[in-house]
């Protein structure tokens, strides 16, 4: 008979035999299973027991949780891997330029430039998916599929089970470097530790294996150049999805009992999460292979060809194609990410009043009343601190009264009240509608009214902007702990915008 | 048979851990209702400082707990320990509250005094400063926790009693000490219930706390009074307050008192609290400056015994009792007393200290001189010797013996007399203690086991001086009622007059009445023209039209009398109610000339009510008005009806456990659902903001009941809001745990 027939679809064809293959698989599953394995043993253990750790104890097993799906990747994926006859290279290289690009441009991207804790975790779920997928999901995505396109592509894609390889292997660095910089700052329990690792593994193996998916498809399967975006697109969506909906799984129920965390709940749904998306992309995947297997079987001479062509290291023009739609689709969704950041953000309500000729616009979400002796006054609570408020009030006004001596007046009486108030200065404040008004900047310290709270004291800076209107002395205030003080200070410059008085 | 038996035996001992389950759960269920509810007043319970500070130095004078008995600040107390006086020349209150249960507390504002009387020793504050001595704005200080007032009224021998205060000078967490109520000791001040006595050992500094009934009520005020002097041991040294940069023997003492075994019921407050709550004073234009504190030493004449009362006089006088005696009244005449006069009984059975009936040193409420009276009612006399001292400010002063269970005496008995008018008929006319100015005054009384030609005296007595004495065999029978009369020369003067009864030269009984007015019907005519007028000033009010129905918002009310025949020295007093409940009511002697016209009263700022004044002679309504301001009924005072459950608790990071700073919950109205809120003012019940740990409390209370919805947003977190949010009846706290889970 002679030498058995290797198709080119088989990876053992290229690799060190079936073994080789199975390792990108069975190393993935029993990575999964056992993180996942781990984090219910530690629920379950946390649960039964409850026991006290010490901090430093607690510290210690975060970071080794941290290390903990990178320690089961060296043990079970890249080991065997690299005893093999053939090992793939740049296994290690994806893993550490993939961590360094989400520490280095993702996370401070998310938390700078996207600001994702100031606005999405407030929003409906459907938003929290959208903001997750084009904030999250797709700057990892870029940064992976920028890695993989600039490590291996093409020449270390061999078979389809390479791109599996090392896209887990740029989840490992991610996951490491989201996990790292998630357990440092956060400091959880050890329990949580272990939620939040596999949280990040999870959505990073997602989508990382959607992008070896569309990768797979346009290096072997000559697939269409929108296959890739819209791989890239599936993997930032499932992404973004498991991030969105993850905590409102953990988060407990409010009640009169109050609200516990549901770990359980958590753990299940990150499970679910993967075993889903490992069976839509092993069902891809397979189909891939059982099309290129069809396609030789049926003596197509293309699929075989590009196959062959692919190894050599030629790159065709769809691919480039693919890759190059993938970038544009990937920056189109930044970009709808910080319109959807400020869409949210600068979101505002209409405010009017009759009685007192007043119309403005007001940040949305934020508390509205109208007591006196205030015309009304909007406070920001979800913000921690100091609420932020912007009021306006009408002070009386007679003949020989000058701006000074309202402000004087308005002074007198908080120093009464508030707790080291002090004036910084005057000085001419041109509003928008280019009126000339007196502004009074001003600072005192703020605390916990509740006398059995142990409320911390915030510096508080404030400005009053006194305009004299058709014989009526308005008074606007802006307030605001004194460290976002000029952060905030563009909301206050956006409602002087809208004002109508 | 065992075969039988045994399933038999498993039920039964099955049936058994049931109940004993049941039992354990049902206990449990009661101890956390009873624990929530000890520790809202264990938080209601404050350590109150007194101060002063003398160029730039600080240093602490007296000390005494308080209990909060409204939401708006109002803290009622001792009065020795917050009033200015020699012993407390203070100028500062500070309140210290109790932020940890199981800390000390810690100074968190400053109050003032709201009404005070020195004799009851009980003072209402107003908390109306921050610490550092900014003002409180109305509205502006957070709802605090606070005692519910029960009806002292109720509390029976044997009833047991809970005392919360702080056990020494500031060092521990409020403490609580449980006992019974011992005895219930009567004096005139407060009838029948002006003391409750314990023998739980309650330490000096928890005097001015709260002494509760077991269903979390207020229901006293553990009382005691210290004199510099009198017990050293309990004088503490405590700061620098000389400035010589040494805290001892010479620095200002603190007294803390010795154990206290007194509980002044807080029935006894109510006219106080009243008046503190309605932010009410009565002003007396007319009343001249008041004399400088007598210089002579506090006199204690007339001891004696009666085994019962006839109009805070003594129904007759006895020297020795049958068994199974349950009322016991120990009688005297004081003079030179003064507010800060120390008194203290101290009563031995067959010589051994009998402390249930002794009454510790505590503050003198009578005024200078008068009839005072310390004794028990419906309790048991164990049969033997009783020997009564009184001590005035730490000195003996007065003792007498009495013998119970000796059987009846065997002399005869004169009791019940009455004074008043004989008519041509020779009928007795009059109200029993108030006569008008006539010729002549006659008594009745009655009379038992008198024996035939037994010599009995009849002295009258004007003033304190002996105008009239009567000297025979008695005549008249074993039993019965006698009538004599009095004709002084020129008729009866108006002044205190006093008839004593002797027999065999013991005194058997003693009345007092006071003649005043002119003869009325049916009471003499003392004071007249009582009206209501308004005006900016005094003078104008002296002169505005009388009239009935006022306007809300008046700067004052006045009211206005005219008065006739009445002498000086005359015990006399003003009631002030509103809506029927008195607020205000003066004891006091007479004066003033013995007629004049336009005595003046006003009362500043009255809120809206039915406002009634009444002015009596010897306890006897003689003139009563009445006006309405505003609306004629008082505002519903919010701030002391507690029902709602208090909703308290900690916002954690879910992932670290740690407390969250700062985060804003909302408590929105029961007809706004949390998914429709809009963040408007006018859907919100209340606002909480959690602190450094975390830990939030809301400040009013949530209706019972009441579905209410909660939203809770904290930036970086998942929202939490959920609707029904309500709590029952039987949950007065709620402590709840929330955790937050990062978006």
């Amino acid at each position: 008979m002679g030498t058995p027939f290797q198709s080119p679809y088989a990876p053992a064809e290229s690799r060190d035999g079936l073994a080789a293959a199975g390792h990108v698989w069975r190393g993935l599953l029993w990575w999964l299973v056992l993180l996942s394995g781990f984090t219910a043993v530690g629920i379950f253990l946390q649960q039964l027991f409850q026991p006290a750790v010490p901090a430093a104890v607690n510290r210690g097993l975060g970071m080794f949780f941290v290390l903990l799906p990178v320690l089961i990747w060296l043990g079970l994926s890249l080991y065997p891997d690299q005893r093999s006859k053939r090992p793939r290279v740049g296994l290690r290289g994806v893993a550490v330029f993939s961590g360094l690009a989400t520490a280095s441009v993702s996370l401070p991207l998310q938390e700078q430039l996207f600001v994702l804790e100031q606005w999405l975790p407030l929003q409906s779920v459907l938003q929290r998916i959208l903001g997750y997928t084009v904030a999250a999901g797709m700057l990892d995505a870029l940064l992976k599929m920028a890695v993989l396109h600039y490590v291996i592509y093409p020449r270390r894609l061999l078979a389809r089970n390479d791109a599996i390889a090392y896209a887990y292997a740029g989840a490992i660095g991610s996951s490491f470097a989201v996990n790292f910089m998630a357990v440092g700052h956060m400091d959880p329990t050890w329990q949580y530790a272990l939620l939040t690792v596999l949280l990040a593994c999870v959505a990073q193996l997602v989508s990382s294996l959607f992008i070896a998916l569309g990768l797979i498809e346009s290096v072997f399967s000559k697939a269409m150049p929108l296959v890739l975006p819209a791989n890239v697109l599936l993997g930032s969506a499932a992404a973004g999805t498991i991030l969105a909906l993850y905590p409102g799984f953990l988060s407990g129920e409010l009640g009169t009992g109050g609200s516990g965390a549901r770990p359980l709940f958590a753990l299940g749904f990150l499970m679910l999460a993967w075993c889903l998306a490992l069976a839509l992309v092993a069902f891809f995947y397979r189909n891939s292979e059982r099309r290129a297997r069809e396609a030789y079987v049926s003596h197509s001479p293309t699929r075989g060809i590009e196959a062959r062509a692919s190894r050599a290291g030629t790159v065709l023009p769809r691919q480039r194609w693919a890759f190059a739609l993938s970038y544009l689709l990937l920056l189109l969704g930044l970009l709808l990410g910080l319109n959807l950041r400020d869409n949210v953000l600068h979101r505002v309500s209409p405010y009017s009043n009759v009685e007192a000729g007043i119309a403005a616009e007001y940040p949305a979400g934020w508390l509205l009343d109208e007591l006196p002796p205030n015309i009304f006054r909007v406070r920001d609570h979800s913000h921690p601190g100091y609420p932020t408020t912007i009021e306006a009030r009408t002070l009386p006004l007679g003949p020989d009264i000058v701006e000074r001596n309202l402000l004087d007046q308005l002074s007198l009486q908080r120093a009464q009240t508030l707790i080291d108030y002090v004036v910084l200065g005057y000085e001419p404040f041109a509003m928008p509608d280019d009126n000339l008004a007196l502004s009074m900047n001003y600072a005192y310290i703020a605390r916990e009214n509740s006398p059995f709270l142990e409320g911390s004291a915030t510096l508080v800076r404030g400005i009053d902007i006194l305009s004299i209107r058709r014989g009526n002395a308005l008074v606007l205030s802006y307030r605001a702990d004194a460290r976002i003080f000029e952060r905030e200070y563009p909301t206050l410059l956006a409602f002087l915008r809208s004002l109508e008085a | 048979m065992s075969s039988l038996g045994a399933p038999g035996n498993i039920f039964l001992r099955l049936l058994v851990c049931l109940a004993v389950l049941a039992l354990a759960a049902a206990a449990s269920a009661q101890s956390a209702d009873y624990s929530a509810e000890f520790e809202l007043l264990k938080r209601a319970t404050v350590f109150i400082s007194q101060t002063k500070t003398e160029a730039g130095h600080t240093s602490l004078r007296c000390i005494s707990t308080g209990t909060l008995i409204s939401a708006d600040g109002l803290i009622i107390s001792n009065a020795h320990g917050v009033l200015p006086s020699p012993a407390c020349d203070g100028d500062s209150l500070i309140v210290s509250l109790a932020v940890d249960l199981d800390e000390p507390p810690i100074p968190k504002y400053r109050a003032e005094i709201a009404s005070a009387d020195s004799g009851l020793d009980i003072a209402l504050l107003r908390i109306h400063r921050e610490l550092d001595g900014r003002s409180i704005a109305a509205g502006e200080l957070p709802a605090l926790p606070f005692a519910n007032i029960g009806e002292s009224e109720a509390v029976a021998i044997d009833d047991t009693l809970m005392v919360l205060g702080y056990p020494d000078v500031g060092n521990s967490p409020a403490d609580v000490r449980r006992g019974t109520v011992t005895a219930i000791l009567a004096e005139p001040v407060a009838g029948s219930r002006a003391w409750f006595k314990t023998r739980a050992e309650i330490p000096g500094a928890m005097a001015g706390g709260g002494a509760y009934n077991t269903r979390g009520q207020l229901i006293g005020i553990p009382t005691n009074a210290a004199q510099p002097g009198l017990i050293a041991t309990n004088c503490r040294y405590l700061s620098d307050s000389n400035g010589d940069s040494l805290v001892n023997s010479s620095d200002h003492c603190v007294l803390v008192g010795d154990f206290i075994s007194s509980i002044r019921p807080i029935a006894a407050a109510r006219k106080l609290i009243r008046r503190a709550r309605l932010s009410l004073s009565v002003t007396e234009h007319n009343r001249p400056a008041l004399p400088a504190a007598a210089s002579a030493p506090a006199r204690i004449t007339r001891a004696f015994f009666a085994p019962a009362l006839q109009a805070n006089m003594p129904a007759t006088v006895v020297g020795a009792l049958p068994a199974n005696t349950r009322n016991l009244y120990f009688f005297f005449d004081y003079d030179n007393m003064r507010p800060e006069t120390l008194l203290e009984l101290r009563v031995q059975h067959d010589g051994i200290p009998a402390p249930t009936f002794s009454l510790p040193p505590v503050r003198w409420s009578g005024g200078a001189r008068g009839t005072w009276y310390i004794g028990a009612r419906e309790q048991a006399w164990a049969n033997g010797a009783y020997e009564f001292t009184l001590l005035v400010d730490g000195a003996s002063a007065a003792s007498r013996q009495i013998l119970v269970g000796g059987g009846n005496e065997s002399r005869g008995r004169f009791s019940d007399i009455v004074f008043g008018t004989e008519d041509a008929a020779g009928n007795l006319l009059g109200n029993g203690n108030v006569l008008p100015v006539a010729s002549a005054a006659t008594a009745r009384f009655l009379y038992d086991n008198l024996p035939a030609e037994a010599t009995w005296t009849a002295i009258w007595s004007y003033d304190g001086a002996e105008f009239a004495r009567s000297s025979a065999g008695w005549s008249d029978g074993a039993q019965g009622s006698k009538v004599i009369s009095v004709r002084p020369e020129g008729g009866l003067l108006p002044g205190e007059y006093r008839l004593e009864l002797f027999l065999g030269g013991v005194l058997a009984a003693t009345g007092d009445f006071v003649v005043a007015g002119s003869a009325g019907a049916p009471l003499p005519q003392v004071f007249r023209n009582l009206a209501f007028t308004s005006g900016d000033s005094p003078a104008r009010a002296r002169t505005a039209a009388a009239t009935s129905n006022f306007p809300s918002g008046i700067s004052a009310l006045f009211a206005r009398f005219d008065w006739a025949q009445i002498a000086a020295g005359t015990p006399w007093s003003l009631r002030w109610m509103v809506d029927e409940q008195v607020f205000f009511e003066s004891a006091e002697r007479w004066a003033l000339p013995e007629a004049g016209s336009a005595y003046l009263l006003s009362l500043p700022n009255p809120p809206d009510g039915r406002y009634s004044l009444q002015v009596l002679v010897n306890g006897l309504v003689l003139a009563e008005s009445a006006a309405t301001v505003g609306i004629g009924q008082l505002p519903i005072d919010r701030f002391t009806a507690f029902s709602g459950t208090s909703l308290r608790g900690r916002v954690i990071d879910a992932g670290s456990g740690r407390g969250l700073p700062s985060v804003t919950l909302v408590l929105i109205s029961e007809l706004v659902a949390a998914s429709e809120f809009t963040w408007q003012q006018d859907e919100v019940v209340a606002l909480a903001t959690s602190d450094r740990n975390g830990n939030f409390q809301f400040a009013r209370p949530l209706a019972f009941d009441s579905p209410y919805s909660m939203v809770i947003e904290a930036e970086g977190y998942i929202p939490q809001a959920a609707d029904g949010f309500q709590f029952k009846a039987s949950q007065p706290t709620a402590d709840i745990l929330i955790e937050m889970v990062r978006g």
